[in-house]
């Protein structure tokens, strides 16, 4: 198991570094450079930055002195239009935190309702109770998230006055978490819905198994045998789709960030690509693509845990 | 079956949530008379409780309006720490306060606040006009020697930044030092060197050809430092130099702070660690890409011009989140966009100002691919051929057939507009705004003939923001219609700002980097003829491949020529650069932005209006509490 | 066995001649089927017809489809046709106007309107004011929303109007709604069709050879699936610039890979049967082996996984459009229709309303018929959504 892990993690820092490699070809190669913000720039002043930020040389060299300076100092450049000279890492470790906090937040306060809708609509299959879950389900997944965004912020905020119009940084405590409640609430109905749909589905499957007979006609009461069986064993697959929700949820909270402002990953991602900030862009790629890799490598362990046949089977 | 109901459950709720959306109750007949008026209160806790609000009738005369034009009994001078906040709300982040590498005009706003600085413009005393007046300077830049080429400026002695450290010579030295340094390559340094003065060895220094001791900066004593100029200046153009937010004075302790080993770069204005005040206000608080919060500085040289006790400014990028902002009283005064505008037309609180932009279309007039571009009869028939007062009306900006934006002023003495001249008036046409579409129609067929094609074929790139899509829509639909489908086409392609600017600022290595595109220059609204360096040859970031000697010529005896001062000079130089950019439509103007603000009841403006180059002066604002 | 252990006396006392052969002038083989035989096709769609809701998922993809196709034409607008003097009007049908309901009656709230100007018929004309609302007194003067007929303030008559309103540049919007989903439909279904060629050719090519050549591609497709989607759609645009043949190759960038996982996966399954291995004795070369025996079995989950996928690109069409990096203009989709109308939200919340509806039914009705479809292809799998 440890060797499947190690092999595994080293596939994975492989893996990340062609990454790297590629994130930084594709954003070079990109049209625009940094200094035409501002048209008041004098041409001295673009040579001389050219220069300073190696602009100027062949694209290998810029590669070169890129690759030299992550990989020995871990010094992920600066950024040049964002927040000129500041370090790339400083502003990451500015914005990490915020969105961390949002979606892991919403993502776990999400979870418990999602599982409860999924058991809810499993036990009482084809009832109201269930139609009315799978119809939250359907408005949920298939309502583009910025409209829910814009009419909690509208009603919730702005008309009845109950929460805060937007994500309060300053505060601290009740007061931020209170600030953080819409925003959250905008972001955890995917997740709501889909563990809510995906449960579901697999607890029905359980539910008509052979064990679930067996069960019954040892004594357990309905009650016992879907909490002490069904659900756990449909919990193994629900990781699955769990893990990898997290990396989703992370790179889709752009529009959610935006409407309430929170400065967060999202908005910084599309701002340095189109201010051509080619060294802040590389690092949040790397940042997204690492958390990707991450669950994936979860999952993927996980499995490897739980199923030895995985482990056994990778080979063709 | 069930699925059935389901699904019909879903079509229901949609067809509630529309009828909800559009918000329409049953029909009511007529105009109700019995109209009762409550003052609305701005504070959100107040909201609540109308019934506290005074209630006037519609017929009775208001008594809400008496009472605002009555001025509140306040003391005369505002008191050392100040009183009452004011909240504002920006779609931009700083990004960094250092005022030799800031990237935006929003964060030039935030320097100018937290910074000194030589020379600036302020509201005069009786607060109906503008004066360029000294601030760390005491007065007005001395010619030594009497030929324009030597200034030396006499510094307020006693001045300090928030802490304590003084505020002289040594300080303003540094400045320009860093400001120029080769190894910093300070993005501001170019301008410093060569603007509308040129200072003696700076460019050099700059390019890191010479050493400081050759750059005409010294420093005479404690209090007085000299400028040498390379061409002969008068004060007020070495003054307008020096107030360029980018000039405002930096602090060496934590400029050198912040410095890396190899004085590369500098952290100085990213984060309030490497930061310190000496402007009207100083940074309390400051959360990178969130918020910041200022308080007064009772240092400042004009405290007593203050009267805000701070500023809160918090960062919201979505405009809708910014109107409800406002209307929850959370906000003093916001930027309304131009597709919210239907629903503020008739608002009292509306106000409205010049943007000191001249939008218009720029086109590749040598692009070898598409020769036409550079026949002059096409590039007339775009002229005449652009509705200019339908464009200006969906971004409610005002029609412009002209260059010079209508706040820009030719004479300072009597402060007239060049618009409001007799040169200035005979460029455009008042009535239809150079619309002509059977004149463009006419040079369209012409150009055809001229160039042997039968249809053209064109591409138009703009920034991907909501005004630029609908305008570029707009002409595309409108020329399409005019001279016809077959005829001509045109195609549109949306792009980030900064991609865009850089495309079309390709041309001289890539000849056809593009074919037609937006640009708005913005530029000091007191020197009208400086506006024109986007077109010399010898501008370095120019959008359009236009090289004329004449021209040329003209914008340097309107700049430096040595009989730029006598009477009427520089009114006919920029009168002949506006004409020869129009009358062989170099560019096609299209519109003048105007800004749009909405201003809360509780925030008094302490001048009349808006006013060039000081704009609404929030800094000086009251609040009324 | 027991009835004749007891009886046994009984039975054996009669005798054999009292048996008669129930037939002996005919060989005894089984009845011939009553019903025709049944296909596989045929079988999957008499499943697929069973379930009543991907049933009336796919009608109702059909009948948008229909839309998209005819809608543009149903009215005189053309999808650029502009009237900027007639931008942001209110929906109206006159027959449902005439039913009072309050929806599509062309009525509009003006917001914060002086009271002063009211009788001003130049800017009200005669009869277009149908109520006054919210009197208040802002900064001293007299303030009131005033509902109005929202054509006949415009002074247009009664024979004109836009079914769904019009945007920004008076364009009417249910013309572009429909052009709008035309084009929507046509690059999520153009790229998915992309996104199964090279799928499943990368897939089969996984699965079947497996070793060195799986590991290589694998590691490929863990590379190009380590970058967000996002992020990949972004940076590609930007590179590629906006344009519908840029968008298709964007959604196609990162969007083959589940199919390829799925079909590497079904022939890890399959490669190993008993007839795949007999097919092999028997010198079927690889080609066939993959083609003929291996890749039928995997088209249900295919063309399920396809149809699922196809809202996921409706949605991400729309992300691009949000940030600015949508189709070319003038050309309308779902997407650009939907971040055009989310800027005005507040303003005119209907010209977001109807591309919200119809993207939401069809992310609704795809899922659905895309369910019906899985679980007519593999009943066992019945049930699981």
């Amino acid at each position: 198991m440890v060797r499947y892990i190690l092999q595994r993690i080293l596939a994975m820092i492989l893996t990340l570094l062609i990454i790297l490699t590629v994130a930084f070809m594709v954003v070079r190669l990109m049209p625009g450079s940094v200094f035409d913000l501002d048209p008041e720039l004098s041409d001295t002043a673009i040579k001389a930055m050219n220069a300073k930020y190696h602009f100027d040389q062949p694209m290998i060299k810029q590669y070169g002195y890129f690759m030299a300076d992550v990989l020995f100092h871990n010094d992920w450049g600066t950024s040049i239009a964002m927040r000129p000279n500041v370090a790339v890492w400083d502003i990451l470790k500015d914005r990490i935190p915020v969105t961390l906090k949002l979606n892991l937040i919403s993502l776990f306060a999400a979870l418990p309702f999602g599982l409860f809708f999924g058991i809810v609509a499993a036990i009482n299959k084809n009832t109201l109770v269930d139609h009315l879950v799978s119809l939250m389900v359907v408005l949920f997944i298939s309502i583009p998230s910025f409209i829910y965004a814009a009419g909690l912020q509208y009603f919730v905020g702005y008309k009845w006055k109950w929460l805060p119009l937007i994500y309060d940084p300053a505060a601290h405590g009740w007061a931020q978490f209170r600030s953080m409640i819409l925003p959250m609430l905008a972001l955890s109905f995917d997740p709501i819905a889909r563990v809510a749909r995906y449960l579901r589905a697999e607890l029905i499957e359980n539910i008509n198994s052979d064990y679930m007979l067996l069960a019954k006609a040892k004594g357990l009461t309905f009650r016992q045998s879907i909490m002490r069986h069904a659900l756990r064993n449909s919990m193994v697959p629900m990781m699955n789709i769990i893990i990898p929700m997290f990396a989703e949820v992370l790179s889709g909270s752009l529009v959610i960030e935006s409407i309430f402002a929170v400065a967060g990953m999202g908005g910084l991602m599309v701002d340095s690509i189109n201010s051509s900030d080619h060294m802040l862009t590389v690092a949040i790629l790397m940042f997204y693509s690492l958390i990707s890799l991450i669950t994936i490598l979860i999952v993927d362990i996980s499995y490897g845990i739980v199923d030895p046949r995985v482990r056994m089977g990778v080979k063709g | 079956m069930k699925k059935i109901k389901r699904i019909l459950a879903v079509l229901v709720t949609g067809a509630l949530v529309a009828g909800m959306l559009t918000g329409c109750s049953s029909k009511s007949s007529g105009v109700d008379e019995s109209l009762t008026f409550s003052e609305e209160s701005s504070e959100a806790s107040k909201a609540e409780s109308s019934s506290e609000a005074s209630e006037v009738s519609a017929a009775s005369e208001s008594s809400a309006a008496a009472e605002s034009s009555a001025p509140a009994a306040e003391a005369d001078k505002p008191t050392p720490e100040g009183s009452g906040t004011l909240n504002e709300v920006s779609a931009n982040t700083i990004g960094s306060l250092n005022p030799q590498t800031y990237i935006n005009s929003y964060a030039s706003t935030q320097i100018r606040r937290l910074s000194p600085i030589l020379y600036d413009y302020f509201v005069n005393d009786t607060g109906d006009g503008i004066v360029l007046q000294g601030e760390v300077a005491e007065e007005d830049p001395i010619d030594v020697n009497g030929d324009g080429k030597t200034w030396q400026i006499k510094l307020r002695q006693g001045l300090t930044w928030e802490n304590g450290d003084p505020i002289n010579a040594d300080t303003v030295m540094y400045t320009w030092k860093e400001v120029l340094d080769p190894t910093l390559a300070n993005s501001r340094g170019g301008n410093f060197a060569k603007d509308v003065i040129e200072i003696a060895g700076a460019e050099d220094y700059y390019e890191g050809k010479s050493d400081w001791d050759s750059v005409g900066l010294k420093k005479i004593d404690d209090y007085t430092v000299e400028i040498d100029t390379v061409a002969k200046q008068d004060a007020q153009e070495v003054m307008t130099h020096l107030s360029h937010p980018a000039n405002c004075l930096v602090n060496e302790e934590y400029y050198e702070k912040g410095m890396n080993a190899d004085r590369t770069e500098t952290l100085y204005g990213t984060s309030a660690d490497y930061w310190i005040s000496g402007g009207p206000f100083k940074i309390e608080s400051w959360q990178n890409d969130e918020e910041i919060h200022m308080v007064k500085n009772p240092n400042y040289v004009f405290a007593d011009k203050i009267w805000l006790a701070g500023i809160d400014i918090r960062v919201v990028e979505d405009t809708s989140t910014q109107m409800q902002m406002f209307e929850n009283g959370e906000v003093d005064y916001i930027a309304v966009p131009a597709d919210s505008m239907a629903q503020y037309e008739e608002d009292p609180r509306l106000m409205t100002s010049y943007s000191n932009c001249v939008r218009h279309i720029v086109i590749n007039s040598a692009d070898p691919d598409q020769p036409i571009l550079g026949n002059e009869n096409f590039r007339l028939a775009l002229f005449y051929g652009t509705d200019r007062k339908t464009l200006a009306d969906m971004n409610y900006g005002i029609p412009a057939d002209y260059i010079v934006p209508s706040n820009h002023i030719i004479d300072l003495a009597t402060n007239t507009a060049f618009r409001d001249t007799e040169e200035g008036k005979a460029n455009t046409d008042p009535v239809n705004y150079s619309y002509d579409p059977d004149k463009a129609k006419e040079l369209f067929n012409k150009a055809l003939e001229e160039t042997g094609v039968d249809s053209v074929d064109l591409t138009m790139i703009y920034n991907d923001t909501a005004a630029y899509k609908a305008m570029s829509e707009f002409v595309q639909n409108s020329w399409q219609q005019l001279f016809g489908e077959d005829k001509f086409k045109l195609e549109l392609q949306a792009m980030p700002s900064s991609q865009r600017g850089d495309q079309v600022r390709s041309w001289p290595t890539n000849p056809s980097a593009y074919e037609l595109s937006w640009a708005g220059w913005s530029s000091t609204s007191l020197m009208p003829w400086n506006a024109f360096k986007y077109w010399t040859s010898f501008y370095t970031a120019k959008n359009e491949p236009y090289i004329n000697d004449e021209f040329d010529a003209t914008f340097n005896e309107a700049c430096y020529g040595d009989n730029r001062f006598d009477d009427g000079v520089r009114l006919k130089d920029v009168d002949k650069m506006e004409d020869m950019l129009i009358q062989h439509a170099i560019i096609i103007p299209v519109n003048e932005i105007m800004d749009h603000y909405l201003k809360s009841d509780r925030v008094e403006l302490t001048q009349d209006g808006w006013m060039n180059e000081v704009g609404w002066g929030w800094n000086f604002c009251k609040i009324k509490e | 066995m027991t009835f004749y252990e007891d009886n046994k006396e009984l039975y054996d006392s009669i005798p054999a001649e009292k048996f008669q052969l129930v037939q002996n002038n005919e060989d005894i083989h089984d009845a011939a089927f009553r019903t025709k035989p049944i296909g596989f096709f045929k079988d999957v769609w008499l499943r697929f017809i069973r379930n009543k809701a991907s049933v009336i998922g796919g009608i109702i993809i059909l009948i948008i489809m229909v839309f998209a196709a005819i809608g543009p034409s149903m009215n005189s607008y053309t999808y650029t046709e502009q009237h900027t003097d007639l931008a942001n009007m209110p929906p109206k049908v006159p027959w449902i106007a005439k039913l009072n309901l309050g929806i599509m009656d062309g009525h509009y709230t003006l917001t914060k309107r002086q009271y002063d100007n009211i009788k001003d018929t130049s800017k009200y004309p005669e009869g277009c004011i149908l109520k006054l609302k919210n009197p208040r007194i802002i900064n001293g003067v007299k303030i009131v929303d005033v509902v109005v007929d929202y054509y006949k303030y415009k002074g247009l008559d009664d024979s004109q109007c836009y079914w769904l309103g019009s945007d920004y540049l008076g364009r009417d919007i249910w013309t572009r709604l429909w052009k709008g989903t035309r084009i929507s439909l046509f690059i999520a279904l153009f790229s998915v069709l992309c996104n199964v060629i090279i799928g499943v050719i990368y897939g089969s090519i996984c699965g079947y050879y497996g070793g060195a050549v799986d590991m290589v591609l694998q590691r490929i497709m863990e590379i190009i699936n380590a970058f967000p989607r996002i992020v990949v759609l972004t940076l590609f645009i930007m590179v590629a610039g906006t344009g519908m043949f840029s968008l298709i190759m964007a959604m196609v960038i990162k969007g083959w890979i589940p199919i390829a996982r799925m079909i590497r996966s079904q022939f890890y399954r399959f490669k190993g049967h008993e007839y795949v291995l007999a097919s092999r004795t028997m010198g079927t070369n690889d080609q066939k082996l993959i083609f003929r025996h291996i890749l039928p079995n995997s088209i249900g989950p295919v063309i399920t996984q396809a149809m699922m996928a196809v809202p996921t690109t409706i949605f991400s069409e729309s992300f691009l459009a949000y940030i600015g990096l949508g189709l070319q203009a003038p050309n309308s989709s779902i997407g650009v229709m939907l971040s055009t109308g989310q800027k005005v939200l507040m303003q005119y919340p209907t010209q977001v309303l109807y591309p919200a509806i119809i993207i939401s039914l069809l992310m609704i009705c795809f899922n659905l018929f895309g369910d019906g479809l899985r679980d007519a292809f593999d009943p066992t799998q019945r049930g699981v959504s």
